[in-house]
């Protein structure tokens, strides 16, 4: 599976990231019809079309898989402060239908007219792994000739408040980023490398909620069409004594 | 070299219609549970919904009642199989999950308390997260394999049943949990009411004084398993996912295209990659939500496809809109009607419609036929179609 192009969104820290502000988001909201839409999918349309720019995605020959941990938790409690605010019958629509996680795949869609498999996928355990797992699995299978996969992750109540509810699990600073690959099994297409994907346990730290590590990222950053870039599935969470069940 | 077939080993089902598959069985030919207003959580909205109300087994697992709904299929789905956590343990067995529910933290007094700044409970938060349905199964029976939850809206469970067939077919692993799981509360209820799609009375898919969806809840797991893995356990398979077919519409977030084509690609994929023609499908077991928008272009792209001859119905006037958990299910209910050589009615139907070229059927509708289509639509335009076949 080759990596035909990339894009990351993210914090200073983040090797090679484009720096994610407010007036970047701006830019992506109004250049694909945003208004109505979060924050999340103002991150996960932004990385989508910078991976896409310059290669034919639209039409049914190019899969989409999303992958996030916490979606869009932003708008999720927006509709609860809804519930919480006003009489149950008066919630906003637009805010429910937001909440969904399959909503910033739908806009990838649009923009992109994206009409192969679209897929979103939650998971705490290192779910960008898994994102690009099932891509090779769509291409192998001939649903797509191209999968675009995207993890994001945004920072907002519930992610800023993660390591004080769990500390032992997550992390003290939350990481705002997202991260899109334009994957294919076409030679012609590889312009950052071979990407192979081990699911032998890895150590070390992570970047983003969603998964992938800080060294997958730095190799990623350096990529060039000659290499071959491994990724390994992070070490799940145990539990430290406490029960997973 | 051909294509693996990829045989259904177990399956377990929880929602209105039946709590196991026994009752599910029974459930599908019997009269259908009427609606009724919420009773496990409090609410002013006056729409009935199909509600379990109560389970066998002890609550109290991460990610609460959808959880408990998952386990007692799971359960009922690796005992069919006859898979005990023995042998599960440190396979390499996939887990595709579909979900919506599970996926968010909507639990409310927990937000109250995070919104004001007050110290929000940490068992709501760290249940939420081990409650990630499909990492919780690899958890549970320390497997080794893919974990995928999909929150792909009311496709999902769909999709999980899709991909965990693909994972089988691609040799990715010989054995896979897959399935949907989705509890009702408060959130989805008002949600939906907000999007104006819910109906005050019983729902009438593909009626023409249809007026909205009833919301329900429930699970539906399978067991997948490939040909090889199946004889070297000495399991018999009655049931085959024979097509997975899957597509985006690319037009609008909440509303499907009006010509459906993106359904239309779905289903002809689902078709082809089982290598069949229309005409081998007995019977479609439709999303048929009872709304206008979906019951219109689901018709009219089923019409189009498989021509005046369309045998169909939508099993949510049974079960309602068990979101993450219907496609799983109603993959399920095709397997049982195919065992049963028998294709349930379309509850709740009177009242044709220039709109709806073929109805749906009308009486239950006696067929030798081995084959049977589910199809599921959802928010964001996706669409899925799978192609079941009884294995004679």
């Amino acid at each position: 599976m080759y990596i035909a192009s990339k894009c990351l969104f993210g914090p200073a820290e983040a090797p090679g990231a484009a720096e994610l502000n407010t007036a970047e988001l701006k830019r992506i909201r109004e250049a694909y019809s945003l208004r109505r839409a979060d924050r999340y999918t103002a991150l996960v349309v932004g990385a989508a079309v910078r991976a896409a720019q310059g290669v034919e995605v639209a039409g049914t020959g190019t899969a989409l898989v999303t992958a996030t941990a916490f979606g869009p938790h932003r708008t999720t409690f927006a509709t609860l402060d809804d519930i919480l605010d006003y009489p149950e019958d008066q919630i906003l629509p637009t805010r429910f239908s937001h909440s969904v996680h399959n909503a910033a795949a739908s806009y990838v869609g649009v923009a992109l007219q994206i009409q192969g498999p679209t897929l979103a996928l939650a998971g705490f355990e290192d779910v960008w792994f898994e994102a690009l797992e099932l891509a090779r699995t769509l291409l192998d299978g001939g649903l797509c000739r191209r999968a675009l996969v995207i993890g994001a992750e945004e920072r907002a109540l519930l992610t800023e408040h993660a390591h004080e509810l769990w500390p032992e699990r997550f992390e003290a600073e939350p990481r705002e980023g997202a991260a899109a690959l334009l994957l294919s099994l076409d030679p012609a297409e590889n312009r950052y490398g071979e990407l192979k994907l081990d699911r032998t346990a890895a150590e070390g730290p992570g970047l983003f909620y969603f998964g992938g590590s800080r060294e997958f990222f730095e190799s990623l950053e350096r990529a060039e069409a000659g290499g071959v870039l491994t990724l390994r599935r992070r070490e799940p969470w145990r539990g430290d004594g406490e029960t997973m069940l | 070299m051909g294509v693996i077939p990829v045989g259904v080993s177990g399956f377990g089902a929880v929602s209105a219609v039946g709590v196991g598959v026994e009752a599910t069985r029974a459930g599908l030919f019997a009269p259908p549970p009427r609606p009724a207003l919420p009773r496990r959580f409090g609410t002013v909205l006056e729409l009935p919904v199909f509600e379990i109300a109560s389970l066998p087994g002890t609550p109290g697992i991460a990610g609460g009642f959808t959880m408990e709904l998952l386990r007692l299929a799971l359960d009922e789905a690796l005992r069919e199989a006859g898979l005990t956590e023995e042998e599960l343990a440190g396979k390499r067995v996939g887990v595709c999950i579909g979900t919506t529910v599970a996926c968010q933290l909507n639990n409310i007094p927990f937000y109250a308390d995070l919104r004001a700044g007050r110290a929000a409970p940490r068992e709501a938060f760290r249940s939420y997260v081990k409650g990630d349905p499909a990492e919780w199964v690899r958890r549970r029976y320390r497997l080794e394999g893919p974990a995928l939850t999909v929150s792909n809206a009311c496709t999902s469970g769909a999709d999980a049943v899709g991909i965990a067939s693909l994972w089988i077919r691609e040799g990715v692993c010989d054995l896979a949990i897959a399935g949907g799981a989705d509890e009702l509360n408060q959130v989805p209820l008002d949600g939906f009411h907000a999007l104006g799609v819910c109906s005050a009375e019983p729902c009438r898919p593909f009626d023409a004084d249809r007026s909205g969806l009833n919301l329900g809840e429930g699970a539906g797991v399978v067991i997948l398993e490939s040909p090889g893995s199946a004889k070297r356990r000495g399991i018999g398979r009655k049931f085959i996912v024979g097509g997975f077919g899957k597509s985006a519409d690319a037009y609008h977030i909440t509303q499907p295209h009006p010509e459906g084509i993106g359904l239309e690609r779905a289903v002809r994929q689902a078709l082809e990659s089982a290598g069949l023609t229309p005409a081998r499908i007995a019977f479609v077991n439709a999303h048929g939500t009872g709304t206008p928008a979906n019951d219109r272009v689901e018709a009219q792209t089923l019409a189009r496809v498989f021509g005046p001859e369309l045998k169909y119905m939508s099993t949510k006037s049974m079960t309602g809109h068990t979101l993450g958990a219907a496609g799983a299910l109603e993959f399920i209910f095709c397997c049982l009607m195919l065992e049963a050589r028998r294709a349930v009615k379309n509850h709740g139907y009177r009242t044709p419609s220039e709109e709806i070229p073929v109805p749906p059927l009308t009486e239950d509708f006696a067929t030798d036929g081995a084959w049977a289509l589910s199809t599921s639509l959802a928010f964001g335009g996706s669409n899925t179609a799978l192609a079941v076949g009884r294995i004679p």
